[in-house]
């Protein structure tokens, strides 16, 4: 009897440690730690630059790059806030279009700017855990040497802000975005991001 | 002084260094005016010369200017209450000055003795002098008033340093190595702003901010730059 209860025991002890290690498992699956699933989605958006630097053309880089720019950054928060209060008064198809055309400028900036590729490198310093979101602090490493500053501010889980040496990739866009609004009107912005979309790729001059 | 440079840091926010541009149709004109000559002359100078000067030469010739400039650096290191950046810029400028040949080439960086770039507006700031009006000044630049002294210090010191022996070719290089420098940014400005004057000032702002920090920004700031939009993109309404 005692046998068999010492039996029952260890196997519900093993059961009970295999189940709770398979919700482990699941939970880290879903939601691995703030601190490592920033690193790790920053860290595979490096790798996806560092393969787009090395095709030739914009249009392989760009479909290399798509997918991990969408999963990578939160394109609806960047618009609204780019537009700030103007964003309150579009409707929901105005919204959806403003972030698809924002998502098309942001794959095709990047496609742009990192198109040569001659041994520079990603490297990962920090993470920082905040209150209001995580910081992944980062530098690009080129072949000479030279250290540039990259750190990128997330929230719910994706990035909504990069600093590059300290300059805010947000706070210019808003400032820019305002001005024109301000002085241009909402549609003219529409028409200058177009026009910036199409220079990037190389359309248009 | 001692108290003056001991209390300076502590009293830093990100607020601080919010835009304030009360000039801003002068500013504008003034980026404009320099902005046109910057397109006809400079810029087209500047990029001869990167295309035909090998790198060595290019940075060779920065570095010289550089070097020159790290005396500032040291002093404002020491007069930020961080005795660490100004004796390791001073330890660059002999290093540099002696085995780096007037300083064109850079050993001091291999050893580790990284250039500090503090200068007289950052410890104007660290001092307390923290919201400043911005300026673009005609030919100069992007600068504040409080920086103001510090760019014109800076533009001064090459003829103080070299003397007699200082001729007017040598500004010359100084002002196309220093626009070669900043060809990059420009070009990634001209590609990505849409109001060219607007994102230089904020760029600008933003850059100072950083190098006050040393590099090591409040992060909190980061995020509360954004909150108000942040609470109104998550409820989500339009309004009606």
């Amino acid at each position: 009897m005692t046998n068999h209860r010492t039996i029952l025991f260890t196997a519900l002890l093993f059961c009970a440690g295999y189940l709770s290690s398979m919700g482990a498992q699941d939970v880290w699956a879903e939601e691995p730690p703030t601190e490592v699933a920033a690193k790790t989605l920053i860290e595979v958006f490096h790798a996806h630059l560092v393969d787009a630097m090395q095709t030739d053309s914009q249009q392989q880089r760009e479909e290399i790059l798509r997918v991990p720019i969408e999963s990578t950054f939160d394109l609806r928060k960047i618009s609204s806030v780019s537009l700030g209060r103007t964003w309150r008064k579009l409707d929901e198809a105005q919204r959806s279009a403003f972030t698809e055309l924002l998502g098309e400028l942001v794959l095709a900036t990047y496609a742009d700017r990192f198109d040569s590729y001659s041994g520079q490198f990603f490297e990962t310093e920090a993470v920082a855990v905040l209150k209001s979101g995580v910081v992944v602090e980062t530098w690009l490493v080129k072949n000479d040497g030279d250290r540039v500053s990259l750190n990128y501010l997330l929230r719910d889980n994706k990035v909504f802000n990069v600093l590059a040496e300290g300059v805010s990739d947000l706070s210019l866009r808003r400032a820019d975005y305002n001005s024109i609004i301000k002085t241009q009107g909402y549609d003219s912005l529409l028409e200058h991001l177009a026009k910036k979309v199409l220079q990037a790729r190389g359309t248009i001059d | 002084m001692f108290l003056l440079m001991a209390c300076g840091c502590s009293t830093l926010s990100g607020e601080d260094f919010a835009v304030y541009d009360r000039s801003e149709k002068l500013n504008r004109l003034s980026f404009k005016l320099s902005d046109d000559v910057d397109r006809v002359v400079l810029s087209p100078v500047a990029r001869g010369y990167q295309s035909i000067a090998p790198d060595w030469l290019e940075h060779g010739v920065a570095n010289v200017f550089r070097n020159l400039r790290t005396i500032s650096s040291s002093i404002n290191g020491f007069l930020q209450g961080k005795p660490k950046a100004g004796a390791t810029d001073l330890a660059r400028i002999i290093v540099n000055s002696t085995f780096g040949i007037v300083g064109f080439f850079d050993p001091a960086s291999r050893i580790g003795l990284e250039y500090q770039q503090e200068d007289l507006g950052q410890t104007f700031a660290v001092w307390g002098w923290k919201k400043s009006r911005y300026v673009y000044v005609p030919m100069l630049g992007p600068t504040t008033i409080r920086d103001l002294p510090s760019m014109l210090v800076n533009g001064y010191l090459p003829q103080l340093l070299i003397g007699s022996d200082y001729h007017w070719s040598i500004g010359l290089v100084d002002v196309v190595s220093a626009r070669a420098g900043v060809l990059t940014a420009t070009n990634v400005r001209d590609a990505s702003a849409l109001d060219r004057y607007a994102f230089t000032r904020d760029a600008y702002i933003q850059r100072q901010k950083y190098l006050v920090y040393d590099g090591d920004l409040p992060y909190e700031d980061l995020f509360d730059d954004f909150v108000d939009d942040f609470v109104d993109d998550e409820l989500d309404e339009p309004e009606g």
